[in-house]
């Protein structure tokens, strides 16, 4: 709020000092900001950034940033997300026509301010109805980050969202899986924790969740299958099933070295090696779950 | 920078669930794979006359996954116009005429027994151990981690049985 009074402060004293040697309509601009009808505002500064005199004024372009912010800032229409824009539009416009080393400063905070939104808005609205909108927002969020620099580590973040975002695919895949055989969300979990791992290879939940998904997946095949199929097509469900829980194995293993003590990965490995008919190893894995819930 | 804290604050509430992937409930996939192929044999095999009409009856001996599986399928299925009776005995003793008896692992020491027992009827005998296979009409087996019968023509043939081609093709002959 105190921070919000002064920003409101100081862009008055600046209007005040400047508005003089302004338009008209960066006038009506500024009076509009002062009441905050923010809406009036970007109207009028809309109106001022048409003018010819006004393409190369640094000082246009700022307000036009400033007003945007706040337009941005005060509403929660569809509006925001252009309002968002404009304003990174414009004070990027300012930085490439000002000289002025100390607003300069000040706008390049406002940017890093406004892309950082970008990320709150893409986590929002990172879940299984709105996953699409939040993807869109993020890669604006990645792109504005190398444009900007911003000093955020953008690989940890990256991992973060794409973690959640294979759990989104992965409910979406759980919640067709049954009834759709080619289920779209099995490939994209898969390219998601692939990517992840390429950069952690040791990330425990990429290589857990990866385990898993393939598990299930083959364990679907095998559950869907109808007992209409002829016993060549047994052999071939079978056969494709087999390839996918020994791709499981590899994932669910090295989740298990990476947390020995973690029940989860040794009930994962029983399981696969159950389904693989290696009964015995299965069997050595359910003893190693015994042994640690015992301890 | 206030801001990115704040957006660390969503990915920890969403992070929650990152490691809630389940496993797909405890399902028993090589219990399918043995009723699909089960199925299987009720069609390919050619039973005497007097076997084809009435139900077509599926015994167990003793506890097994598939159990579960041949229930389902019999809701579901039939053997030609046969409907398909699932009938578990817990002992030789109970055993009546059935078109096929599945003997799990674990009861494989009575197949002697029940062999005898079953000697004068069309009875194809499966069993589930290695090596069981001389002794039965159809042993299921892994080869490769994968689930394979071993067919045993001699012992299908004393018991009026016929196989089809198709499966003498896919079966490990004995």
């Amino acid at each position: 709020m105190i921070k919000s009074f002064l920003s409101y402060a100081f862009i008055s004293a600046l209007f005040v000092s400047q508005t003089f040697a302004q338009s008209p309509l960066i006038r009506k601009a500024v009076e509009f900001y002062q009441v905050q009808n923010f809406d009036s505002a970007a109207y009028f500064i809309d109106q001022a950034a048409l003018s010819p005199t006004a393409t190369n004024d640094a000082n246009t372009f700022y307000y036009k940033g400033i007003i945007y912010k706040e337009r941005f800032n005060n509403t929660r229409s569809d509006q925001r997300i252009n309002a968002r824009k404009t304003a990174i539009e414009s004070f990027d416009r300012f930085l490439e026509l000002s000289t002025d080393a100390s607003l300069k400063q000040g706008v390049e905070k406002n940017i890093i301010y406004l892309v950082q939104t970008l990320y709150n808005d893409a986590a929002a609205k990172l879940n299984i109805e709105t996953y699409q909108e939040s993807l869109e927002l993020f890669e604006q969020y990645k792109e504005m980050h190398k444009t900007y620099g911003l000093p955020d580590d953008i690989q940890s973040i990256e991992m973060q969202y794409n973690l959640v975002l294979a759990n989104i695919y992965s409910e979406l895949y759980e919640r067709h899986r049954e009834e759709n055989k080619n289920n779209k969300f099995f490939e994209k979990v898969v390219v998601v924790y692939q990517d992840i791992l390429k950069a952690q290879p040791d990330n425990w939940s990429a290589n857990y969740n990866l385990g898993i998904h393939y598990y299930n997946e083959a364990v679907n095949r095998i559950k869907v299958a109808d007992f209409d199929l002829d016993i060549v097509a047994v052999g071939l469900v079978e056969d494709e099933a087999v390839k996918i829980f020994e791709m499981a194995l590899p994932y669910m293993q090295k989740a298990h070295d990476l947390k020995p003590n973690r029940k989860e990965p040794i009930i994962g490995l029983s399981g696969i090696y159950f389904s693989l008919n290696e009964l015995d190893i299965s069997e050595e894995f359910n003893k190693k779950v015994k042994s640690l819930e015992n301890q | 920078m206030g801001c990115c804290k704040k957006g660390l604050k969503y990915f920890v509430i969403a992070l929650f669930f990152v490691q809630s992937t389940s496993f797909t409930d405890q399902f028993n996939t090589n219990a399918k794979i043995k009723a699909l192929y089960i199925y299987n044999f009720a069609k390919y095999i050619e039973w005497p006359e007097s076997y084809k009409s009435g139900d077509f009856v599926i015994g167990i001996l003793g506890n097994s996954p598939v159990e579960q599986n041949l229930q389902t399928m019999a809701k579901l299925k039939k053997v030609f116009n046969q409907t398909i009776r699932v009938k578990k005995f817990s002992s030789p003793d109970q055993i009546s005429k059935c078109h096929m008896l599945m003997l799990p692992n674990a009861s494989t020491s009575l197949l002697s027994t029940c062999s005898k027992k079953l000697s004068s009827y069309s009875t194809l005998i499966i069993t589930e151990k290695a090596g069981i296979g001389v002794k039965s009409g159809i042993n299921f087996v892994v080869v490769d981690r994968k689930q394979k019968f071993e067919l045993n023509k001699q012992e299908l043939s004393s018991h009026k049985l016929t196989p089809s081609s198709n499966l003498l093709k896919l079966a490990i002959l004995i």
